[in-house]
């Protein structure tokens, strides 16, 4: 084994038996069960980074892993009352009846109420990330949250007496 | 002279005036878009897909100009777009202004109290 270190401060704990059975132990029990990083094939006592490396960058991939998984799973639910205190932006602009955009184009803005959830979101997120442009929007876009934009889409595409 | 000098100031005045619509044209023309925005044009057959009939024209007629220009990108809308001409975009949005539809504004003074 060719570990020079056994704990984060960089010294043994022990002799070098000890410390050849720590790092073998641990590099056994972090390493197998996911194969992240590719480590699986390399010999556990090869010429290798120190451990604390590995483990770090093994547990960084766990914990992405983890985060990716959660955020696909949880597209946020839309609540078109928690809209109305979200929507301020928006009034001043899509709340007045044939408001017109001036930069960098002259024209009414859209109608938005009655469009569908998806086409908003849809929308709101192309604006956020500039792969749809307008200056305006995308300074907006920019300030929402995911649950903000969800929040927005329920409001506009609710019937509004 | 008179129809020489009207027909001079018209050559110089077009490219600068703003191209009307012709909604009958705009009919003939947008058989294409039913496919996907709904026969109705207020009932789009997938839920990413806008509601047309009775937004503004000149929004309209911006998006269409902006999928054919590519500063707005869709898949779909970019290649309906590149094969329209400037009077075209302009029928097809003066065709869907017109058309009745569940698009409205909540206006601003129903909300601020």
């Amino acid at each position: 084994m060719h570990y020079t270190t056994g704990r984060m401060d960089g010294t043994a704990p022990g002799g070098p038996q000890t410390r050849t059975l720590l790092a073998g132990g641990l590099s056994y029990r972090i390493h197998s069960p996911l194969n992240i990083g590719g480590y699986w094939h390399q010999d556990p006592g090869g010429p290798g980074r120190p451990l604390r490396v590995r483990a770090m960058k093994t547990i960084l991939g766990l914990i992405l892993f983890v985060l990716t998984g959660a955020a696909l799973a949880q597209a946020p639910v839309g609540n078109a009352e928690a809209a109305k205190s979200k929507i301020s932006m928006c009034i001043g602009c899509h709340g007045i009846p044939g408001y017109k955009t001036v930069f960098p184009h002259v024209y009414r803005v859209p109608m938005i109420t009655g469009q569908s959830p998806l086409y908003i979101v849809n929308a709101l997120q192309a604006y956020k990330s500039g792969a749809r442009q307008h200056p305006s929007m995308r300074g907006i876009a920019q300030g929402l949250s995911e649950q903000d934009i969800a929040d927005l889409a329920a409001y506009y595409s609710t019937e509004h007496k | 002279m008179k129809t020489v000098m009207l027909a001079a100031l018209l050559c110089i005045a077009s490219p600068f005036a703003y191209a009307g619509g012709d909604a009958g044209a705009g009919a003939q023309k947008s058989k294409a878009c039913a496919a996907c925005h709904g026969a109705d044009f207020d009932t789009p057959v997938s839920a990413d897909i806008p509601v047309l009939a009775g937004q503004h024209e000149d929004y309209l007629a911006r998006a269409l100009a902006d999928y054919k220009s590519g500063s707005r990108k869709n898949p779909v809308m970019s290649g309906q777009a590149a094969a329209l001409s400037a009077q075209d975009i302009a029928d097809i949005a003066a065709y869907f202004s017109g058309l009745p539809g569940k698009l409205k504004v909540i206006r601003l003074h129903r909300l601020v109290q």
